[in-house]
């Protein structure tokens, strides 16, 4: 497994346990919990739009929405892996 | 448009700092404030660096605690309590005031949330006086908002005393109700219209006249989600413009309460609105989306029912489309739904 993914994955939970009603520690946060939706880190709405702003700023991405689908919050894994692919092929700005 | 002022406690409300061990009492011309606004169907809540039980106790002394809806009581910054706030009541930045009587904590705010606007105690009369303060409450959902919200301080309470989100949820008695509006809807179709942001597909503001004649045309219908729980009413919490075209029904406009998000109203209310035009004959349903910029939990919500977002054309823009009946999701299995569908047409 590469470190740049799992450092991703640590600021993903970071940032979601800021909005979080249950976590409140990255460790408490599984990798195969889903990212939102009852059952989820984030449970409610306005909450997952505020993560996806401040990990979208955090890693200098846009996440386009034909991509949040059901399957990109299935799990943290999965969607920490998303962010990392888009972060590597998202150049940096001048 | 301010729909929230958030106060602060210490020589605004009250003249005097309960951490020093004075015993303050109310400022009149706040306390004079505090009623006006909640009769104009403002939101109000509390940013204060205090001692929570401390404050908490104090305010319910003064008999004004029931005014406020998820005070932010702590010793953390207040840009932070704003946000907080934000995010609990569905009131955007932009939407947000402050009062606060220490000139830093207003230039603090403003440094991080510049959306913010803020206002010294002694302009409680220019604040009250703004016009881009938030004045008609025409329906019941917006005259018992405050209600309404603490009614969801209750359920965040309430939440927290369960590991497990689905026991609880099903400890909530959440009832849906889906149904086809009728003339006597058209305020509270308005005021979605003109206040939904985050959850409006394309972003458009419909007239009341243009409303009232879509319920008059024929195969157009205007749909409702009234959603309730044990812990109180939203209301008319969803509405959608559904026009049935021979096989292919769409929507117009869709709009929900973005509080109702984890109640899994969304949900509920797609599958209304798929079973009512899959019972119409159609066997497509589109919904098409606008992103405005601030309305992208329409995309994470209509992503979470399973819908694929399409390519906009020349012609048309981006829609969600499923096949009806395959698309159609069972209801929640915490949720007590009755719909009113019409009578089954052949399909066509």
């Amino acid at each position: 497994m590469c470190t740049v993914g799992l450092a991703v994955k640590r600021r993903v939970k970071l940032i979601l346990i800021r909005h979080a009603t249950m976590y409140h520690e990255p460790d408490d946060v599984g990798d195969d919990l889903p990212v939102f939706g009852p059952g989820g880190v984030i449970e409610d709405s306005l909450e997952i739009l505020e993560s996806l702003f401040e990990i979208e700023a955090a890693l200098g991405i846009a996440i386009p929405d034909e991509d949040l689908t059901e399957d990109l919050f299935r799990s943290v894994e999965r969607f920490s892996e998303y962010v990392a692919r888009l972060a590597d092929s998202t150049p940096d700005p001048q | 448009m301010i729909k929230c002022v958030v106060w602060d406690l210490d020589g605004t409300i009250w003249d005097g700092v309960l951490l020093e061990g004075d015993h303050p009492t109310l400022m009149r011309r706040a306390a004079e404030a505090l009623l006006e606004l909640d009769g104009r169907g403002v939101i109000q809540s509390v940013a204060s660096k205090n001692e929570l039980s401390h404050a908490v106790a104090w305010m319910r002394k003064l008999g004004i605690q029931d005014y406020f809806v998820f005070p932010q009581i702590h010793m953390g910054d207040k840009a932070t309590s704003i946000k907080r706030i934000s995010e609990k009541t569905g009131v955007r930045l932009v939407e947000i005031a402050l009062v606060d009587d220490d000139p830093l904590e207003l230039a603090m705010v403003t440094s991080v949330l510049p959306g913010v606007s803020v206002f010294s105690a002694e302009e409680i009369d220019r604040l009250l006086e703004s016009p881009s303060l938030v004045t008609a409450h025409r329906t019941s959902e917006s005259r018992d908002r405050r209600l309404m919200l603490q009614a969801e301080q209750r359920r965040d309470e309430a939440r927290t005393t369960f590991r497990d989100p689905v026991d609880f949820l099903h400890t909530c008695d959440i009832r849906f109700t889906g149904r086809p509006a009728d003339a006597g809807d058209v305020p509270r179709l308005v005021e979605m219209s003109e206040r939904v942001n985050r959850m409006n597909t394309t972003g458009q503001r419909w007239t009341e006249q243009e409303l009232a004649a879509w319920l008059e045309q024929p195969d157009c219908f205007t749909l409702l989600g009234v959603v309730e729980d044990k812990f109180g009413s939203y209301g008319i919490a969803a509405a959608a413009q559904l026009r049935i075209e021979p096989a292919i029904a769409s929507v117009s406009a869709m709009w929900m309460s973005c509080r109702v998000g984890r109640r899994g109203a969304p949900q509920s209310f797609l599958t209304y609105v798929g079973r009512f035009a899959h019972v119409m004959g159609s066997r497509r349903l589109e919904i098409p989306y606008r992103p405005t910029g601030t309305n992208r939990l329409v995309a994470i919500h209509l992503g979470q029912y399973g819908l694929i977002l399409s390519e906009r054309e020349s012609t048309r823009p981006a829609a969600y489309e499923y096949t009806l009946p395959d698309g159609i999701r069972p209801f929640p299995a915490w949720v007590n739904a009755t719909c009113v569908l019409p009578e089954e047409r052949r399909a066509q």
